[in-house]
C-alpha cells in the first residue's frame, strides 16, 4: 500500500507541475532546429557564457594545443543508431571551423592533445575499440586496437598522465553483467551472440541465473537462461571461474605514447566516461551508474566520482555487485521489489567509497580540474552532466542533469556552475529555450582563463533515442571583469 | 509508518515538487552557509540525499524545497523511509538529520 501511495504521489507531482512547464513553449521552434541564446543559460555569479561554435554533429570532446587553440571531436555516432563521419575539428578565433581529420571508427568519444599529437578514444558497435594518434596534418595512426567496446558502452578518455602514459577506459557491455533483452533491443546481441562482459582478473560466480524470452530463436516459447559474464542464453554454475583478461570491460587502462602492452590501472567500474588528473597528480574518473533495465535492473543508482591511485596495484571498484561502495540489495531494490543479489561468489577486494555521488541518471561525463583559482579553488572538478535518458534507463520525477557542476573532491559537495534558466529543468529543446542541450565535456584552457563546454546537441528520448545532427554547440565561459561586476 | 502519514507525506511531496529546480534568472548565486551545522549538513546531504534530490531539487525523487517547516515528518521520513525511499536510520542519527535540515533551510533562504 505504501508503494502505491508513493507512486500516486509521484503522479500527482508530475501532473501538478505540467502547467508550469508549458509556459516556455509558446515560441517553439521546429523540432529539428536549434537556436542558441546565451541569456537562457544561468551562470554562477561572476561568470559569463557565450557560444563559440554551433551546427556541429554529435560533438563529444575538447582539447587545446600548446597555443591554446581549441579542437573538438565529432563522435560520428549517437545512441539512436545515427551515424556520420567522426571528425577532429579546429575552432578558429573568428568562429569558423576547420576539419583536421576524418575517421571511420565511430564513435570518437574523447580527445587529448599532448606532445604534438591528438589522442582519440574510438570504436564501438561496428569496429573494435581503439586509441588513435592523429598528427596535426590529419594523419591517423592506430595506437591501441582490440578494445572490447562493441556493446552498451564504448572506449572513453583518453588523458595523458603525469607519467607520460596514455590513460583510457572501457565501459561494460551490459547494465549489470547479465546479457538480456535490453541488450537484444540495442541490437548487438543478434550481431554478436557470443559477446559478454570480460573481467580483468579471474572471478568466481555465485551461480545466479536470469530467465528471459529468447528472441534469437524462431520458437516463440523458447526461453534463455543467462549468467553473469556469459553470453546470452548461457547459464552459470556456482563457483564457476570466468577467466580474466586485459583488455577488459569496466576498466581504466594505460599504454605508452608509442603504443605496446596495455596495463590495467583499475577495474570494477560501469561506464568510466571522464578521466582527468587533478593538479596534485591524482586521477579522477566519472562513472555512469546502473540503469533500471534488463534482467538485473538496479534502482536509484547514482553516478560517481572516483579517485584512482595509479601507483598502486589495480583495485576493484565494485561493479557488478556494489554501487558507489554500497552492496546491491542494501539500498537499490525499492522499485522492482526484487533484490539484485550478488552475482560474484567472492569479491576481489572491499570496494572503496566514491568521492562524490551525482544525481541518479544525470550521466556525469566529461571532467576537468580548475588549473588556477580563477573559476574556483584550484583542484575543483568541473563535470558535464549530459542529462537523463529516461524512460529508457528508469523514470524520474523531473529531468536530471543537463548542466555543468562543480565538485569538491575533498567533501563530495556538488554545486551548479551552469544550468538552464527557468523554473523547470531539462534540455533547451524541451524547455523551448536557447540554452544548454546536453553538456558532454568540459575543458579549461591551459591558462585557466576560459572553460569550454561541449554540448552534444539534441538527443530526445521516447520509445528510442532520437538524435538530431547539426545541433551541437561549443560554449565558452569566462570570468566577468571586476569593473563590469561593479557596474551591475 | 502509518498509511495516513504516508499519504500526508505524499501530498506534501506533490506540492513541493512544483518548486523548480533551475535558476529563475541567468545568475546562479553561490551557496554561502553561515553555520558549522549547515556545512556539516551539506556534506551529509551530498552523501545521502543529493543523488535523488539534486541540490534539493526534484530528480529521481521530489523537490525538498519548502520542507523546513516540517521537521518532525522529515525526521521520520529520513530515518524510517517511505515508499521507494530507503531508511537511513543506520547511517544518520538525529543530529545528522538536524544538520541536513539546517542546510536545506539555508538553501531555501538563499533561493
Amino acid at each position: 500500500m505504501r508503494r502505491a501511495i508513493a507512486i500516486s504521489s509521484l503522479i500527482m507531482s508530475a501532473s501538478a507541475c505540467f502547467h508550469i512547464e508549458t509556459r516556455l513553449r509558446q515560441d517553439a521552434p521546429d523540432a529539428n532546429e536549434r537556436y542558441v541564446d546565451a541569456s537562457h543559460v544561468a551562470v554562477l555569479r561572476g561568470f559569463q557564457i557565450a557560444p563559440v561554435a554551433s551546427g556541429l554533429t554529435f560533438p563529444a570532446g575538447i582539447t587545446f594545443d600548446e597555443l591554446g587553440t581549441p579542437y573538438v571531436i565529432e563522435a560520428g555516432f549517437s545512441y539512436g543508431d545515427a551515424w556520420a563521419p567522426p571528425r577532429l575539428i579546429r575552432l578558429e578565433p573568428d568562429g569558423r571551423t576547420q576539419v583536421i581529420a576524418t575517421g571511420t571508427d565511430a564513435p570518437w568519444t574523447g580527445v587529448e592533445y599532448a606532445n604534438g599529437s591528438f589522442f582519440v578514444a574510438a570504436g564501438g558497435p561496428q569496429t573494435s575499440g581503439k586509441i588513435l594518434r592523429i598528427d596535426p596534418s590529419g594523419s591517423i595512426e592506430v595506437l591501441v586496437d582490440g578494445l572490447p567496446g562493441y556493446a552498451d558502452h564504448h572506449v572513453n578518455g583518453p588523458v595523458v598522465g603525469p607519467d607520460g602514459m596514455i590513460y583510457f577506459s572501457q565501459g561494460v557491455a551490459t547494465n549489470s553483467a547479465i546479457v538480456g533483452l535490453d541488450n537484444v533491443e540495442f541490437g548487438w546481441v543478434a550481431q554478436r551472440p557470443d559477446y559478454h562482459d570480460i573481467p580483468c582478473q579471474d572471478v568466481k560466480l555465485a551461480g545466479r541465473n536470469f530467465e528471459t524470452d529468447n528472441p534469437l530463436t524462431p520458437d516463440p516459447d523458447d526461453r534463455a537462461i543467462t549468467g553473469a559474464y556469459l553470453p546470452f542464453g548461457t547459464p552459470s554454475q556456482p563457483n564457476q571461474i570466468v577467466a580474466g583478461a586485459v583488455p577488459c570491460t569496466g576498466a581504466v587502462m594505460r599504454v605508452r605514447p608509442q603504443g605496446g602492452e596495455i596495463e590495467l590501472v583499475a577495474w570494477g567500474f560501469r561506464n568510466p566516461f571522464g578521466l582527468a588528473f587533478a593538479p596534485d597528480g591524482k586521477l579522477y574518473v566519472t562513472d555512469n551508474g546502473y540503469d533500471e533495465r534488463g534482467s538485473r535492473p538496479v534502482f536509484a543508482s547514482p553516478d560517481w566520482l572516483w579517485e584512482v591511485d595509479t601507483s598502486q596495484p589495480p583495485l576493484w571498484y565494485g561493479w557488478p555487485d556494489y554501487a558507489g561502495g554500497i552492496p546491491l540489495g542494501d539500498r537499490f531494490d525499492k522499485s522492482t521489489m526484487k533484490e539484485p543479489t550478488m552475482v560474484l561468489a567472492e569479491h576481489p577486494n572491499k570496494p572503496p567509497h566514491a568521492k562524490a555521488s551525482f544525481a541518479v541518471h544525470a550521466s556525469a561525463d566529461g571532467i576537468d580540474f580548475a588549473p588556477t583559482d580563477r573559476f574556483a579553488p584550484r583542484g575543483t572538478a568541473f563535470v558535464a552532466e549530459f542529462g537523463d535518458m529516461a524512460p529508457k534507463v528508469g523514470r524520474t520525477v523531473a529531468p536530471v542533469g543537463f548542466r555543468v557542476v562543480m565538485v569538491d573532491p575533498a567533501t563530495g559537495v556538488i554545486s551548479p556552475f551552469l544550468t538552464n534558466v527557468g523554473d523547470q529543468s531539462g534540455p533547451a529543446s524541451r524547455l523551448k529555450s536557447g540554452g544548454l542541450e546536453r553538456p558532454v565535456d568540459v575543458g579549461f584552457t591551459r591558462d585557466g582563463e576560459s572553460l569550454y563546454i561541449v554540448d552534444f546537441g539534441i538527443l530526445g528520448v521516447d520509445e528510442k533515442p532520437m538524435p538530431i545532427k547539426n545541433t551541437g554547440v561549443v560554449w565558452r565561459a569566462t570570468a566577468i571583469p571586476s569593473e563590469a561586476i561593479a557596474r551591475r | 509508518m502509518s498509511t495516513r502519514l504516508a499519504l500526508t507525506f505524499g501530498l506534501l511531496v506533490a506540492v513541493a515538487a512544483c518548486k523548480g529546480p533551475t535558476a529563475e534568472t541567468n545568475t546562479i548565486e553561490p551557496i554561502r552557509l553561515s553555520s558549522n551545522e549547515a556545512e556539516e549538513g551539506q556534506v551529509l546531504f551530498m552523501r545521502f540525499c543529493h543523488s535523488c534530490h539534486p541540490n534539493g531539487d526534484a530528480g529521481l525523487g521530489p523537490s525538498l524545497h519548502g520542507f523546513r517547516h516540517l521537521s518532525p515528518a522529515v525526521h521520520m521520513q529520513i530515518r524510517v523511509g517511505a515508499g521507494e525511499m530507503p531508511a537511513f536510520h543506520e547511517e544518520l542519527d538525529s543530529d545528522d538529520v538536524d544538520a541536513i535540515l539546517a542546510f536545506l533551510r539555508q538553501l531555501d533562504q538563499k533561493g
